[in-house]
């Protein structure tokens, strides 16, 4: 058995999301009011690596499968976009749709070959596939090779240059995220959800029940892998810039860190995880220049010391605030 | 006294071919070996619609082996298993179950995280028109719910179905299991050891568990449950050190010298 016991329906998660979603949708109103201008910034780059690692949360969570490449999906996603954007291509309803197809397909003849391997194989197996990606992107001459692209600018949405701000700009994010966070939790507790963690659970029990658990883990992968290209959408358009190094295994590994700290499995978890994770960094790295040598520990300890994350704390708390109402 | 199990526990493969009876299960000359070790030898046998069909003998005489390669988590390296007429050797897990072959594991094999109710509903949804639905939420899903509440209540876990199924009693969990086999609304189930490491009380209730559902479906029961397999068996089966010693009727077969000699310790009876 592995991750904690998701008790379907048993603890909700309604409150922390809409705790989570109303508080993103207030930063820009926030940072406006207080001069804090550039945190509208900042916590759309948040939002975009929370993407990210919301869709690892739901192979990773509540799939079971420690995918060590998710990375990929990012650079796929951003590379597309950036590269048509270069050509004069950028429009939304071009760009958007083909990162998803793009990031799709990778996933799906990736995951064809990576998940028919189980446990130390599977990671070992998606780190090459994200790290094919990464070489890839570097060999990119014409559209910076290793040094990355810097983007004449963002997508525009039927020519017209809208995404430029700020504003809308954060909320085409935020709508995302939330939208993203919302299908993943219906779709977690769905009929779909079930069979996907019984599989993680057990997944010789869910064959001999007649399922087909390859198929629907490959379906989950690409949902996955498309949800991290939309973030790499997102990124190239955030930044007008795409750089091999979004790709790159480092991310991944923050990926992976980010879900664990959440708690593996709760979806909105996996998003306050992100948040925690970027801000924290966010916060050393203006402290000292040497904030890794802090970073890594403090993230440690907390996994350590809180049992299943931030999901895990939260409710904790609220079993103790429930009293044994229950008994 | 000939009644058809009677019969047909003697016949060898040609002569229920020849007789044109079609069982439910049909094994042909099935074999299986890990390396040097030969766990299945020239294994045939055939358990008939409606009739409960023992496989005993010693531990590690191939059971379970042969369990799993009738269920298609082994392959085996030759022979052939027909079901229902049809060539199943090369179907995969979930084809089998799909057509209609469900099985028990002797080590519980169960989603601890989700309740027992969750559990069966599971195996309720293998069978229904979308079992992959994306938005409907499942825990409030009366077409699942309330089939696997009547089939939790059939095996006496009724009043157990909020529990988590990984905090069940031991003995609940067998009977779990054997809920989420009849979930599939099988032609056949496989039923290894479902009475081991269960209690007297335990064990005899889950026998007239099995006894009620006899005539309904074709089960191979391995047990080592010597009283259970006598009061069930229409037919018995003695497996030792990878092929079948004896077939017959549970009388014949009991009283068997070689049987006896080979692996019933005198005490058994
Ligand atoms: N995967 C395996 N690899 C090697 N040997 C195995 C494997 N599975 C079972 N065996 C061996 O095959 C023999 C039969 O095992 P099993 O079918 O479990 O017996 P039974 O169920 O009758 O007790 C045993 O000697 C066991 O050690
Ligand atoms: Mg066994």
């Amino acid at each position: 058995m592995s991750g904690p016991l998701i008790l379907s329906g048993k603890r909700s998660s309604f409150w922390p999301v809409v705790v989570l979603c109303l508080g993103l949708a207030l930063v820009p109103l926030v940072a406006v009011l207080t001069k804090q201008g550039h945190w509208v910034s900042l916590t759309t780059q948040m939002m975009i690596l929370a993407l990210a690692a919301l869709s690892l949360d739901l192979i990773l969570g509540i799939g079971g499968l420690l995918s060590f490449g998710h990375a990929a999906f990012i650079g796929l996603g951003a590379y597309t976009t950036g590269i048509l954007i270069q050509e004069g291509k950028g429009d939304l309803f071009i760009a958007l749709p083909m990162s998803l197809v793009v990031s799709g397909l990778f996933a799906f003849v990736t995951g064809i070959i990576a998940l028919r391997t189980r446990g130390v194989v599977f990671i070992m197996i998606t780190l090459a596939f994200g790290q094919m990606a990464f070489f890839a992107a570097q060999a990119l001459y014409a559209y910076g090779g290793d040094d990355g692209l810097t983007l004449d600018g963002r997508s525009t949405l039927f020519g017209l240059k809208l995404l430029s701000n700020k504003i809308v700009f954060y909320y085409l994010t935020f709508f995302c995220l939330a939208g993203c966070l919302l299908l993943l939790q219906r779709l977690s507790r769905a009929r779909f959800g079930r069979v996907l963690l019984g599989s993680r659970d057990n997944a010789v029990r869910m064959e001999t029940l007649g399922y087909d658990v390859f198929r629907v883990r490959l379906v989950a992968y690409v949902l996955s892998g498309m949800m991290a290209g939309l973030a790499g959408f997102l990124l190239a358009n955030h930044t007008e810039f795409v750089s091999p190094a979004y790709a790159a295994w480092q991310r991944s590994g923050d990926l992976i860190f980010m879900v664990i700290i959440g708690g593996v499995g709760s979806l909105w978890g996996a998003v306050g995880g992100a948040l925690t994770y970027l801000l924290l960094e966010e916060g050393l790295s203006g402290l000292t220049e040497h904030w890794k040598v802090i970073f890594g520990p403090l993230i440690i300890a907390f996994v350590l010391l809180t049992h299943g994350g931030i999901e895990g704390v939260v409710t904790r708390v609220r079993d103790l605030l429930d009293g044994g109402r229950h008994d | 006294m000939l009644s058809p199990a009677f019969v047909i526990c003697w016949m060898g493969a040609d002569m229920i071919d020849a007789a044109k009876i079609r069982p439910v299960l049909q094994i042909k000359g099935l074999h299986k070996s890990f390396g040097a070790l030969n766990v299945t030898k020239d294994v045939g046998l055939s358990v008939n619609a409606g009739e409960i069909h023992a496989l005993i003998g010693p531990n590690g005489a191939g059971k379970t082996t042969l369990i799993h390669q009738i269920a298609g988590l082994l392959k085996p390296d030759s022979g052939q298993i027909l079901f229902e007429g049809q060539d199943i050797t090369a179907a995969s897990m979930p084809q089998r179950a799909r057509l209609g072959l469900a099985r028990t594991f002797q080590i519980t094999s169960i989603v601890p995280s989700l309740s027992a109710l969750g559990n069966v509903a599971l195996a309720v949804q293998a069978g229904v028109d979308k079992p992959l639905g994306f938005w409907l939420p499942v825990d409030s899903d009366d077409s699942l719910n309330k089939p696997a509440q009547a089939l939790l209540d059939i095996v006496g876990l009724g009043a157990r179905a909020e529990v988590i199924a990984g905090r069940l009693s031991h003995g609940e969990k067998r009977a779990l299991e054997i809920a989420m086999a009849l979930a599939l609304k099988p032609r056949a189930i496989l039923l290894d050891e479902p009475m081991a490491g269960m209690g007297h009380e335990e064990s005899a209730r889950l026998t007239d568990l099995l006894k009620s559902l006899k005539g309904t479906y074709a089960m191979l029961l391995v047990e080592h449950d010597m009283e259970a397999v006598f009061s069930l068996a229409d037919c018995v089966s003695v497996l030792v050190d990878g092929h079948v010693l004896a077939t017959g009727p549970a009388d014949m077969v009991r009283n068997d010298p070689q049987v006896r000699a080979a692996y019933l310790g005198d005490e058994a009876f």
